[in-house]
């Protein structure tokens, strides 16, 4: 049997299959999705003893939707690892903190294998689903595991179903049976059997505020850290100048491209007034916050727009 | 580590429950009316898989052969005392014990007094995502069952090497290995085996490198005595008198550090009994998970929701033949069966050990 691109499954029309024939075709479904599927399931690693997550790639250069409290932060760096074992840099973009969900980009070159999203919320309540992701950690031999479910729960942002996961799944995808991408994993029941996903409209409605790095909202699947600027400092005795003596490697200070030797003005609007004024500034700020720096390098006067890091 | 913890609390608490719109649970995936569907198979269970019964249903297996053949999960059903074995509707007291195996966690049982319908093997290997059938609770006179998909790669889980001595060992300097722990439930320490004894020899083989005990160790099974040369320090006995040496260095040459030679045996051990499994967060989120879950030469992964007392049973496919046996709840989401084609080999080496 073929369906259309568009078309929705029968079987996901019957409240319940009615003979083995409907669920063979439930099979068929799940099995021609998962090759694309899985090759565009990573998994997070977010250093060590900080455990591992899952995430889903969305497009050729490598975007990629996880959960908040996967991804933990605005501009973190951490490593996607492809189910053939091949590993790549991840920056951390924007996060909704109330809801967990998050974005990230693969800093590689593409193209990646990707899956697409499921933009006209087409799914409905009972439609069967299929949950992927690199269960309690990334292991070559055992791939993606797949599991399969029905929706069993509707809220805006919040979904249900009954496929089960468990650590190490959270930020991976659930899939209708075309292989649309309709949730991300934020968290699991007591009981097995209640699994909750952050609906794709959830990240459709953020989507701007995603891409552009935003912390948004006040928790509970992530908490902001209060800005890092990413540099070593020294003030000068007489003059009180503060002066960078070292820019850390993939932090703030490197992205916007100050360098050793610059010497720091300004924050904002404010003109700075020796290194415990920048520290006391820096921290009133948080991770995701875009600030001014003015700075002087080799006698001449610049400024630089850079957007700050967490540190925790 | 603090980010660990917060992932452990979001992970296991039901943050914000969800209300909105809900689906019965007779339509749910384990529901009622989609178990309904698939009727037919589960008469399939009813037949050929058996229940292990004392008081209610404590695990299950597959019948092999119309001669009463049931291979059953040992490690569960070494913890019954005296189970009943229930085919089809019928109680059978009458069983023997012919062999077991430890590599499988596998025993075979013969029942006697009945006609028994052996299960049908499937001929290939299902692929990832074929939805399968396994044995859910049941009562004594009908068998549930319950579905899922082949969730994984087939492929061997643990770390193998089942019959271990019970020892860590430092590779101290080339050709120089030193047991450096002795786990009080191994051979190696019933044995006499000390922490900080070189290892010399096993069974005659100079031990060089840690990474040779294992191979040393390969063709042996759990029971096996395997005989083990250390050196060890001995130590000097308390001098009574301060002994008068005009040259320090003389009594040094005279008197270099005792060692002795001994030759020990020590018994091999399951893995499982030696080094009890650390409980991680993701088992604390998966309840009562099979005795023994990891060291099989290869298995099926697939997301049935077994329990502790569902293991055991056949695992089939939609057109009705088993692709494999139960053999560990591993976790929440992760369940293991011994593929088809080991099993099949499984029984007859069984029976063979059996001499039948």
């Amino acid at each position: 049997m073929v369906w259309g691109e568009s078309e929705r499954h029968y079987f996901n029309d019957l409240r319940a299959p009615e003979s083995v024939e409907d669920l063979l075709n439930i099979e068929r479904a799940l099995k021609a999705q998962l090759p694309v599927t899985r090759a565009a399931t990573v998994c997070l690693e977010l250093g060590e003893e900080k455990g591992s997550g899952s995430g889903v790639i969305v497009s050729a250069n490598g975007l990629i939707l996880t959960a908040a409290h996967v991804s933990g932060g605005v501009n973190r760096t951490i490593e996607a690892v492809m189910e053939d074992g091949t590993r790549y840099p991840v920056r951390t973009l924007g996060l909704i903190s109330d809801t967990d969900a998050a974005m990230a980009q693969i800093e590689g070159e593409g193209p990646f294998p990707f899956v697409e999203i499921d933009r006209e919320n087409s799914t409905l309540l009972g439609d069967w689903i299929m949950s992927l992701g690199h269960s309690g950690g990334f292991d070559e031999e055992r791939g993606v595991v797949v599991r399969l479910g029905r929706l069993v729960r509707m809220a805006s942002r919040t979904w249900q179903t009954d496929g089960d996961l468990i650590g190490g799944d959270s930020g991976g995808p659930l899939f209708d049976l075309h292989g649309k991408l309709i949730g991300i994993h934020s968290r699991v029941g007591k009981v097995k059997g209640e699994s909750l996903h952050v609906p794709m409209s959830n990240f459709l409605e953020n989507w701007d505020e995603l891409l552009g790095s935003q912390f948004v909202g006040r928790g509970p699947f992530a908490q902001r850290l209060s800005g890092y600027l990413g540099v070593k400092i020294e003030e000068d005795e007489e003059s009180g100048e503060v002066s960078i003596t070292e820019v850390l490697e993939g932090q703030a200070a490197e992205r916007g491209g100050l360098q050793a030797g610059d010497v720091l003005l300004s924050l904002g609007e404010e003109e700075l007034k020796g290194s415990e004024d920048l520290v006391t500034r820096l921290k009133k700020k948080t991770e995701g916050d875009t600030v001014v720096l003015g700075y002087r390098r080799d006698g001449e006067e610049g400024e630089v727009e850079l957007k700050l890091g967490g540190h925790e | 580590m603090s980010k660990l913890t917060f992932l452990l609390g979001a992970a296991i608490s039901m943050l914000g429950s969800v209300f909105g719109q809900s689906l019965e649970g007779e339509f749910r995936k384990e529901g009622r009316e989609v178990r309904a569907s698939y009727d037919e198979i589960t008469k399939i269970f009813q037949a050929s898989s058996a229940v292990l019964y004392e008081e209610i249903a404590r695990g299950y297996g597959v019948v092999m052969s119309a001669e009463g053949d049931v291979l059953v999960k040992t490690s569960e059903f070494d913890l019954l005392e005296n189970p009943s074995v229930v085919v089809a509707k019928k109680r059978y007291r009458d069983y023997k014990i012919l062999a077991a195996s430890s590599e499988w966690d596998v025993t075979l049982l013969r029942i006697t007094g009945g006609d028994f319908e052996p299960i049908t093997f499937a001929e290939s290997e299902p692929s990832h995502g074929t939805i399968v059938l396994s044995n859910s609770s049941s009562t004594r006179l009908r068998r549930r069952t319950q579905l899922g998909v082949i969730a994984a790669n087939a492929r061997a889980v643990g770390k193998g090497d089942l019959a271990v001595l019970g020892i860590a060992m430092t590779q101290v300097d080339p050709d120089y290995v030193r047991v450096d722990g002795v786990s009080p439930l191994g051979g190696a320490h019933d044995g006499g085996i000390l922490k900080g004894d070189q290892l010399l020899a096993i069974n005659g083989h100079a031990v060089t490198t840690k990474e040779l005990v294992p191979d040393l160790l390969d063709d042996k099974k759990v029971g096996d005595i395997v005989e083990i040369v250390v050196s060890r320090k001995v130590l000097p006995e308390e001098p009574s008198e301060p002994q008068e040496v005009e040259d320090p260095f003389l009594f040094v040459e005279d008197h270099p550090a005792e060692v002795e030679e001994l030759t020990l045996e020590a018994e091999l051990r399951e893995r499982q009994i030696v080094f009890p499994e650390q409980r991680t967060r993701n088992d604390m989120m998966s309840g009562e998970f099979s005795e023994r879950r990891t060291n099989f030469p290869r298995v099926l992964q697939h997301d049935t929701s077994l329990a502790q007392r569902t293991v055991g049973g056949p695992l089939v496919t939609l057109d009705g033949n088993c692709v494999g046996m139960n053999i560990a709840f591993a976790s929440r989401e992760c369940s293991y069966a011994i593929p088809a084609k080991e099993l099949k080999e499984l029984h007859q080496e069984l029976l063979s050990q059996a001499n039948l």
